[in-house]
């Protein structure tokens, strides 16, 4: 019980004190999100001529390119939080509790980060509502409508389910006054109705949620979003069944990536050895091994496929393309991304010498880069290759090369999720305290039996500083 | 059932592209973008090298696969003549018909339509003295800023009740051929039921009307060459477009004559360069200083 209170503390730390490479970080987040700004300003007023997107046909272009492929990659990092918490509240995997609630922040803040990329992508983001007032009919026929919908789905399920696992407990940080006082409203408007009462239903709920977000993951990431493209009849290198399954398998490997990427930091950050250990790197890693392998797999289906005598004209071409042609570089850089990666997570499951935690987010660097290459080939190469013959030879070839306020819009989603992570480690403890030996009884009166953390000792802070 | 179509004979198309130029004047499409466009290519080695000519306007699908991915109904298939129009009040430019139409004829709005325009957007000097003459010359013509502007195109169009028409529409949103639904909902006897391309055509090419009406000018024509070849362009895409080509398929191996297309950007940089350089002026009708 007394260990209790002082994890609670420890736990809570980030909330009460700040280090200076924290400004740091969040200084630099926070200059990439105001050129973000002003690069989105720049193509609102000029239109989306500023950017490198054209028609493809006669323009010889790609009407979407970084913007869309970096919505995608959003999507696939936005399934970290499930596959941890699914595998703690479903599958009984206790040991990724400590990076639980970090995986569901990284949900709740990719999500709006891939929404995002699609505002920008769109030229009249004014009249964005006519989405939902065409909903009823759209929704029979638009992919573009299911994503919005799955992704809307998506989002309240995350959201709900990290809002009532934290009820319970800024509920017992608040009483230990581990709490900022500063944010109290945010608190008092958090715990609304609030009563200890409540946990045992809290813990049902959850187990169901993460069965709904579950299922929404190959509806999501399987599914509607592939399909944006799979279905899309008329580009060789997009129709296909193969690409549900495919970017499933290189969502997930992105997810895992980013996770082991943010458990890193944090641990770094706040010297959490023990409580973020080697064995949490050690199972993702695993994870990560199984999930990349599947994805080269699948690689080398489309290739193998594509580049049979066989194949028909247009596939044959556009594999070309990628195997010695314009995609060649990001193609090779992106599948050796993942060779690199597949070949430290063997060696260091094999020989456990070689495993680190630095090496392992270094990994993580890589395959999340590898990943995000591949998907914006993906969405340029189908387009880039369009249409059936005759038609296709008519057209002149086209080419895209992404525009500086392109450019500067990606890195400032990227940094807007790194400033709206950071604000929230100020606010919500970001290590689920479940994960403690059991919680106080909520009916005792006395939470910690401990005297020196009870209610009246409302400064901690001034204890702690 | 109406539906609107054209039969176009690949026999006499000589490749003059008057259609192309035809449909930006009526319609004031904006630099790169070709609402008609008609391919030049070629087939075959040195010397057996056949030339072809492909026009390839919108084929307003019975099956338009644009409206189908449009998550606003902005694309939409208008019941009354089966012609494909796009709603650029609700259309929220996320260029999905773009990338779901399989003949590459939709452009989108990059740009504000007074940049968009040729010689609009670079100050050029030639374009400015031409619109000081128009003003002084046309007495009805109160300037402003759209002097390209076809007055038609303003009209609102049924069953939107709003524009439908024209390419000069607003920045942000996707355009098309629209089978110059201006013409056909003008009320006008000798407008409805033309085209700007068909009408310019020198050879008569395009023949513009019913697909469903054995009466009908394109069905005539094509029951009149029923002993020549007639084919669409991708029947097997599922979209059942409503252009029918008479004349030899080009083969799967022909290559554009073109490398690629003049860039609106270049467009641009051109007429830049020829405001500083008066004496190109000679080239295209202008007055050298």
């Amino acid at each position: 019980m007394s260990t209790f209170g002082a994890d609670v503390e420890r736990l809570t730390e980030p909330l009460r004190k700040t280090s200076k490479s924290f400004y740091v970080l969040f200084g630099i987040a926070a200059v990439f999100s105001a050129i973000a700004l002003v690069a989105y300003l720049i193509q609102l007023r000029q239109g989306l001529a500023v950017t490198g997107l054209r028609g493809w046909g006669t323009q010889g272009g790609t009407p979407w390119g970084l913007y869309i492929g970096t919505f995608i990659w959003w999507v696939g990092i936005a399934h970290g939080g499930i596959a941890i918490s699914a595998g703690v509240r479903l599958f009984g995997t206790e040991q990724f509790l400590p990076i639980a609630r970090i995986a569901e922040i990284l949900t709740i803040v990719a999500l709006p980060a891939a929404a995002t990329n699609i505002l920008l992508d769109i030229g009249r983001p004014d009249v964005m509502y006519q989405m939902i007032l065409n909903w009823p009919s759209t929704v029979q026929s638009s992919p573009l409508t299911w994503d919005m919908t799955a992704i809307f789905l998506y989002f309240s399920l995350s959201a709900t389910y990290l809002a009532i696992t934290l009820r319970r407990d800024v509920y017992y940080c608040r009483e230990r006054g581990t709490l900022p006082e500063m944010l109290d409203p945010v608190y008092r408007l958090l715990l609304f109705r609030y009563h200890p009462s409540e946990n045992e239903k809290t813990e049902q709920m959850v187990w169901w949620l993460a069965l709904g977000v579950l299922l929404l993951v190959p509806l999501l990431s399987g599914g509607v979003v592939p399909w944006l493209f799979a279905t899309m009849g008329m580009h060789p290198g997009w129709f296909g069944a193969s690409h549900g399954p495919a970017m499933l398998a290189e969502s997930l490997t992105n997810a895992i990536a980013v996770v082991i990427i943010v458990a890193g930091a944090f641990r770094y950050a706040y010297g959490w050895d023990d409580i973020i250990d080697d064995e949490v790197f050690r199972g993702l890693n695993t994870l990560l091994l199984v999930l990349a392998l599947t994805t080269l797999w699948f690689v080398l289906q489309s290739l193998v496929t594509g580049s049979f005598p066989a194949a028909p004209a247009e596939t044959t071409s556009l594999t070309n393309a990628l195997v010695a042609g314009e995609f060649a570089v990001p193609f090779w850089l992106s599948v050796g991304g993942l060779l690199v990666a597949v070949g430290y997570l063997a060696a260091q499951s094999l020989q456990p010498s070689l495993f680190s935690v630095k090496a392992s987010v270094a990994v993580g660097v890589i395959v999340s880069a590898a990943i995000f290459l591949k998907k914006v080939v993906f969405v340029v190469e189908g387009l880039l290759h369009p249409t059936r013959e005759p038609l296709a030879s008519m057209f002149a070839d086209g080419s895209y090369w992404p525009t500086t306020v392109e450019v500067a819009l990606t890195v400032g989603t990227l940094a807007g999720v790194i400033l709206a992570f950071l604000a929230i480690t100020k606010i919500v403890p970001i290590v689920e305290l479940g994960h403690l030996d059991d919680l106080p009884d909520p009916d005792e009166g006395d939470l910690g039996g401990d005297g020196s953390t009870d209610d009246t000792a409302a400064d901690t802070e001034g204890v702690s500083a | 059932m109406t539906q609107m179509g054209m039969a176009i004979d690949l026999e006499r198309c000589q490749g003059c592209r008057a259609c192309m130029v035809a449909c930006k004047t009526e319609n004031d499409t904006p630099r790169g973008a070709f609402w008609m466009n008609v391919f030049r290519h070629e087939d075959g080695e040195f010397p057996d090298v056949e030339q072809g000519f492909t026009p390839n306007p919108c084929h307003h699908c019975s099956e338009p696969s644009c409206a189908e991915v449009c998550p606003t109904d902005a694309r939409f298939k208008r019941d009354d003549d089966g012609i494909v129009l796009t709603d650029y009040d609700t259309c929220i430019g996320c260029r999905y018909c773009e990338v779901g139409c399989p003949y590459g004829v939709n452009y989108f709005q990059w740009r504000e339509s007074e940049e968009g325009q040729y010689g609009f957007g670079v100050n050029d000097e030639l374009v400015e003295d031409t619109h000081q003459q128009l003003m002084e010359l046309d007495d009805d013509y109160e300037g402003g800023d759209r002097p390209w502007a076809n007055p038609e195109l303003d009209a609102t169009q049924e069953p939107r009740d709003n524009k439908l028409g024209g390419g000069d529409h607003k920045v942000g949103t996707m355009g098309k051929c629209t089978f110059c639904v201006h013409r056909q909902d003008s009320g006008d006897e000798a407008l409805e039921g033309t085209t700007a391309c068909e009408e310019v055509c020198p050879t008569n090419v395009i023949f513009f009307g019913d697909m469903e009406d054995p009466e009908s000018d394109p069905r005539q024509h094509i029951n009149e060459k029923r002993d020549k070849n007639n084919w669409k362009m991708l029947e097997g895409s599922g979209n059942e477009p409503n252009i029918v080509y008479l004349g030899d398929k080009p083969d799967d191996n022909v290559r554009s004559m073109e490398d690629e297309y003049k860039d609106p950007e270049e467009a641009i940089s051109a007429e830049e360069n020829r405001s500083h350089n008066p004496a190109a002026y000679l080239t295209d009708g202008g007055v050298s200083e």
